[in-house]
This record gives C-alpha cells, structure tokens and sequence, in this order.
C-alpha cells in the first residue's frame, strides 16, 4: 500500500516535470543560450561585419580593460546613475501620491482617474517617445508653444536640456509601476486599524504615518528596487529621442552597448558592456528576492 | 493459352509501368518549385519593386526558360534605422538571397565573407559595359564586384529662388568659391532676418574634396588626418557656424529638419542630395513644395578657391547574399531588378540618378533637374571603398558635433582631436598627416 502510494506520488511528480519542459526548454532556448553566447562573446574580439565576424579571437578580460580606459564608459556609468537617481525620485514620488489617491475614500470617480492613469503603461513604448518628440520640438512643439503664449523664453528640450527630457519622458510613462505596487499593498492593510485610529480620533496624518507608512514600508523598498532595475537598462525612450547626445551627455550604459555593437560593430565590447549590465540587474534582482520574502 | 497466373502479371507490371511512365513524364514537365527572397526597404522601395512588376516578370521568364516555379518572397526592413538591421541580419544569416544594400556597407560585407563574388556574373554581362565608371568604382572592392548599383545621388545646393530675389541676390546662382557661399549667406542673414541663411553640410567629408585635398591615400593605404584640406574643411564649419554666424549651432545640435524648413521658405541655402528634389519636395510627398519649380534653384558645391566643383556620391545596389541556394538564381532577379525602364522609372521618381547609360530613356531623360543632376556627375566623386572608411567619417563626425559646433573649439585644435580620434580608431600605423603637419604636435 506504501509502495502504491509512493509510486503515485512519484508519477505525478514526473507528470509535472514534463509538463514544465515546454516552458523549460523556451526558457533554455530563448534566455540561457542568447545570455551564455552574450557572455562568450564579451571575451572575444568579435565584430558585426568585417572579417572578425567569423575569424574572433579569445582576447580574455581585455575588452572589460578597454572599458575600463574608455572615458565614455564612465561618461556613461555616471550618466546612468543620475538618470535612474532623478527618475527614480520622481516615479517614487508621482507614483505614491497617486497610490494614495486611487486608494482614497475620498474623492468621486476614481474609477475613471485610475484608468486615465493607466494609460502611460498601455500605449506601446515606441509610440511614446514619437508623441513626445513632437511635443519638445524646439521650433513647432507643443511644449514651447506654451511657455511662448506664456510669454517665457521656449527651451532646448532635446539638445541643452536632453537629460531632464528623457527623464520626463521615462517618469511619465513609469510612476505606473509604483502606483500598482503601492496601491494595493494601502489596499491591503486591514480597515480595523484605521477604525480604531477614528475611535481614538486620530488625524489624516497620523493614521498615514504612523499605521500606513509602517505598513507599505518594504512594498515600498520593493517598488524602488523595481524602479531602479527597470530604468538602468533603459534603452528605447532614450534612443528614440536622443540617441545618446548630446556629446554622450543621454548616453545610458545601454545604448552605450548598443553603440558599441551595431555602430561601431564591437560586438565583443558591447557584449562586455551588456555582461555589466547584467551584473548590475542581477544584484538589484537579488536584492529584491530578498525584500520580497521579508514582505 | 495464357494462364491466369501469367496475365495478371503482366496486368500488375503495365499498371506499374504505366505509373512510372506517368511519374516520370509529370517529372519532366511539372515546374521545379524555387524559393527566393528579396530583402529590402519597407515603405516606398517595396511599393515600387512591386509596382514594376519586375518580380512577376521574373517568375514568368524562370517558368518559360528554366522550367522553375519561383517563390519570392519580399523581406522588408524600415527605412530608419535600416542599415543597423541590415548589418544584423547578415550576421544573423537571416538576410535574403538577393539585398537592397548600401554601397559603403560593402568593404565590411564583402571583408566577413557575406557578399557574393559577382564578378565571373559581371564579366558575361553585356549590360555591365553600359554602367558608368563611377558606379563600377562604387560595387568594386578589393579588385572584386559585389554589387551591382542601381541609383546615385550627389550632393548639391539648393536655394530658395524667392528668398534670395527679395534679398536682392541674382539668380540663377552658382557659386564659384566659398566665399561666393559666405556672401549670399550674410545678405541673406542681413536681409531676411527670421530666414536660416544655410544649412552647410550633408556629407562632413566633402569640404575636405572641396579644398583639394583627399582622405585617404591608395598607394601607402593611410588615412590622411592632417592637410591644409582637412583643416580648411573645419575653418569651412567655423567660419559658417561661429565666425559669421550663419546657421545657429542648434540647427545641427538639435536635428531641426531641415527639409521642412526648407520648404516653408526659413532656409534659404541647404546642401543635400539630389533626391530631395523629388523624394522630399515633389509631388506627393512629405514636404512637398507646390510651386517647386519657380521655387528652388540648384547649383553645384564649388571648389573652396574657385576653378571647378565637387559632388560626392554613395550608391544603392543590389548584392547577392554568399551563402544563398540559388546563387544564379538570385543573379537572374537582380538581373530583372536592375532593367534599364526599372532604374529610369526610379530616377524620375526620387531624383536619382541612373548608374547606367542604357537608363537615360523615357521621362527620366526629359526631366530637366535630372539632365542637369547628370552634368554633375562630371564633378562627382564616389565615396570611398576601403577598410575602417565609417571609422574615419564617423571621427570626422563627432569632432564637428561634440567639438566645434557646441564648444567652438578652433578648426586647429579640431584637426588635433581628429587626428587622434582616428588614430585610436584604425591604429597609428594606418593614419598619416601631409606636410607641414605632424601626426604629434
């Protein structure tokens, strides 16, 4: 009888095991493959065309020595940092006080704000950066059509003022994220905690303070890992707008690789570039692992 | 008497045969079924192959001669961003057989083993006498065909004809040297106050031709980074950008389109191709000017001190992918591609010109601009087929963008920076610089 039931308990394990394969192999396919050649390739001298293509060579750490020399790597390491430090703060921020007022007893129609607040995170992401040229066009756009009949001086948006553009632009599109996180770890807390805060009179305040804040805290500190890893390998909303310039001024590690690989054809150094990238993410992934298991 | 046994046999090995007969017979005149690919640019470039008609003519001569039944199938990439796609997919091996590539890619292409040898095609061809020198030097790399060119553009001024009557300047105009350009472009900065005067450059090397001088030298195989030409070229940029404030920086710096302000008569003078005179301001198009023709005038890039002009030119081919099937087949649809009515339909479509002689025919030779454009050919210079070229140009281009245009740095100290750009790019060895200067100092 032991046995039969073991037997059982093995079989159906085996049947879930092959049920995952399919998963398992696109996930080997598609993810573990491109990633172990990407990483291959980053020690290599191998090029996009040209005859490194096929004849590379095994250069071992020199293309992370390169890097390491290269000025315009860390023009844009720094780069990255202050356009994921800036976005973050804001996306944080828009997207608490949104959270806030989606999960508020308050206001009328919040079912029709929540949805127009939505929208940034349901237009594709190729079609924001084109709405939004046409908005900072320096000369026709919309934006210095406004401050002109505001009589202020019309601004520079993608060439004197290229980084707090991008940032604009990615923070527009991407309080969404925190507004989600946040809102439903408010929706989350039980409602006797706040009835009692009313029995005891406790302010507005008080009661975001003292019972929300502690609350939300690592829903909190889990959003602002989610920011940052979503913004440090930021790629189509910069490269749209301004590729990079200018003088590398938007040059995010990203398209840094990017540049290195399909401009320049360095494939080995853009693939070195992206093996940073990875590392970076995979300790913020890590990070976030850890947070989750806390919450 | 035959016995049952015997008739059915016989019975058995006629159906059989019958059968084999028939097989054989359907063998030898059903079509062999072919597939092929065409890669190309979405949007007006595949509209026009298909509107040729080409592709069908193609299949109907390959059922008529050869007894194949071809499938091509049409591989389209975006205009933007086109040539990074292209590269990629070479890599990849997930290019078509037959590919709509730009001459310039063709060193790295043909370098990594990715383009077919077209040459022992070329040399059977009659059709390949009739194609200008220029364009022959255009597809040849290394003594090897690769392509075989269907369009050329050079690059020419255009200037608002109504712009420059009402700042008094005569037309038609052509400049004989760059101070003739430097002139028109202060009255018109002087006169008409809201105009840009000058958008100064579309390829940043052609100054550097303009001043007499070259790039690169075939006989030692270097790059040459410093020459009176090289610097005249910068001063060219300064002079326009800073000392005479002719075009503001942002113009540049910013991406203003130019083809735009162009059309609404807020730029007066543009360099650009000559495909802009069709493909942007005719009929139909974008930015299309109504009025063009009593609008825009054109004139040749004249030689900094006087005494000829300069144009340069790229080209548009169709190259054969190394590892396709059908190498002949392929040739035989680039042949059917590349007919004499195809490129003269395209030239008069887009203001390109036709990289053969048997071309000139039909509207396209009767269109004024396009006669004249031919004349231009006679300055024009093609651009350079060599190894590590896009490093060089791409120096040649940050220098102007990160350097000169936003910082004002001297056309000195310009040449200075380029010069070592490029060496870091291509090596010390592969760079030289022409008396009186020194690759250091």
């Amino acid at each position: 009888m032991a046995f039969g039931k073991k037997f059982e308990y093995r079989l159906e394990e085996i049947l879930l095991a092959f049920f995952l394969i399919p998963a398992l192999l696109l996930f080997i396919i598609f993810q573990i493959v491109p990633t172990l050649w990407a990483i291959y390739f980053s020690f290599t001298d191998i090029a996009l065309y040209g005859k490194k293509l096929f004849e590379y060579d095994v250069v071992g750490f020199k293309n992370f020595e390169e890097l390491l020399t290269d000025d315009i790597f860390w023009k844009s390491f720094t780069v990255t940092f202050e356009y994921c430090f800036y976005s973050l703060i804001i996306r944080f921020s828009i997207g608490l006080v949104a959270s806030l007022y989606i999960t508020s007893k308050l206001f009328k129609g919040k079912p029709i704000i929540t949805a127009i607040l939505m929208l940034p995170q349901a237009l594709p992401g190729t079609v924001i950066p084109y709405a939004w040229l046409s908005m900072l066009d320096t000369r026709y756009g919309t934006l210095n059509q406004i401050l002109t009949f505001l009589e202020m001086q019309p601004q520079s948006w993608v060439y004197k003022r290229a980084m707090e553009s991008v940032i604009m632009v990615n923070c527009w599109s991407g309080y969404v994220l925190a507004m989600l996180v946040i809102s439903s770890a408010i929706k989350s807390i039980p409602q006797e905690y706040y009835e009692v805060c009313e029995i005891y009179g406790a302010s507005r305040w008080l009661k975001f303070t003292k019972v929300t804040l502690p609350l939300i805290k690592w829903p909190l500190v889990l959003s602002t890992i989610l920011i940052f890893k979503e913004d440090i390998d930021d790629f189509t909303y910069v490269f749209m707008l301004t590729d990079g310039g200018p003088y590398y001024r938007t040059e995010l590690l990203s398209l840094y690789a990017y540049h290195k690989a399909f401009t320049y054809y360095e494939l080995g150094v853009g693939c070195a570039v992206g093996l940073v990238i990875m590392i970076l993410v995979f300790v913020l992934t890590l990070a976030q692992i850890k947070v989750s298991r806390i919450m | 008497m035959i016995s049952k046994k015997l008739l059915t046999v016989i019975i058995v090995v006629v159906i059989i045969a019958g059968i084999a007969g028939f097989w054989y017979y359907q063998q030898l005149t059903t079509p062999k079924r072919v597939k092929i690919s065409l890669y190309t640019k979405a949007g007006l470039w595949a509209s026009f192959i298909e509107e040729t008609g080409a592709i069908e003519d193609f299949k109907q001569r390959m059922l008529s001669e050869k007894n194949l039944e071809v499938e091509v199938e049409l591989i389209t990439r975006p205009h933007k961003g086109y040539r990074d796609t292209l590269v990629a997919d070479f890599a990849a091996g997930t290019v078509g057989d037959v590919v709509w590539v730009g001459a310039e890619e063709i060193p790295g292409l043909a370098d990594a083993g990715l383009l077919l040898d077209l040459t022992p095609y070329v040399e059977k061809w009659d059709r390949w006498e009739e194609f200008y020198p220029v364009a022959k030097e255009l597809v040849t790399y290394k003594g090897k065909v690769y392509a075989v060119p269907f369009e050329t553009a050079p690059i020419v001024i255009f200037y608002r004809i109504d712009l420059f009557e009402k700042a008094g300047i005569p037309v038609p105009w052509q400049p004989e040297d760059w101070e003739d350009i430097y002139e028109a472009a202060a009255i018109i900065k002087e006169k008409l106050p809201d105009v840009t005067p000058i958008n100064p450059m579309y390829s940043n090397e052609l100054p550097i031709f303009a001043a007499g001088g070259t790039i690169y030298d075939a006989t030692d195989g270097k790059f040459i980074v410093k020459s009176d030409a090289v610097l005249a070229a910068f001063e060219y940029y300064y002079t326009i950008f800073h000392e005479r404030e002719l075009c503001p920086i942002e113009l540049k710096l910013e991406k203003w389109d130019t083809r735009t302000l162009f059309k609404e008569g807020k730029l007066a003078i543009t360099v650009d191709g000559v495909w802009c005179w069709a493909e942007k301001w005719g009929p139909g198009m974008p930015h299309e000017i109504p009025n063009r023709d009593e609008v825009v005038g054109y004139a040749m890039f004249p030689m900094e001190k006087g005494g000829g002009y300069v144009s340069l030119t790229g080209a548009y081919t169709y190259a054969i992918y190394a590892n396709t099937e059908h190498p002949d087949l392929a040739w035989e649809l680039l042949k059917e591609l590349v007919k004499p009515e195809h490129m003269a339909e395209w030239g008069y479509r887009t203001s390109h010109l036709v990289p053969a002689k048997d071309a000139v025919i039909g509207k396209y030779a009767q269109d004024p601009f396009l006669k004249w454009s031919e004349n231009v050919m006679e300055y024009t210079l093609p651009k350079l087929l060599v190894e590590d070229v896009k490093k060089y140009t791409d120096s040649l281009k940050s220098v102007i963008y990160d350097y000169l245009l936003p910082k004002a740095t001297t056309p000195e100290e310009c040449m200075d920076i380029f010069a070592e750009q490029v060496i870091e790019k291509v090596g010390e060895d592969k760079v030289k610089a022409l008396p009186p200067y020194t690759l250091k100092g």
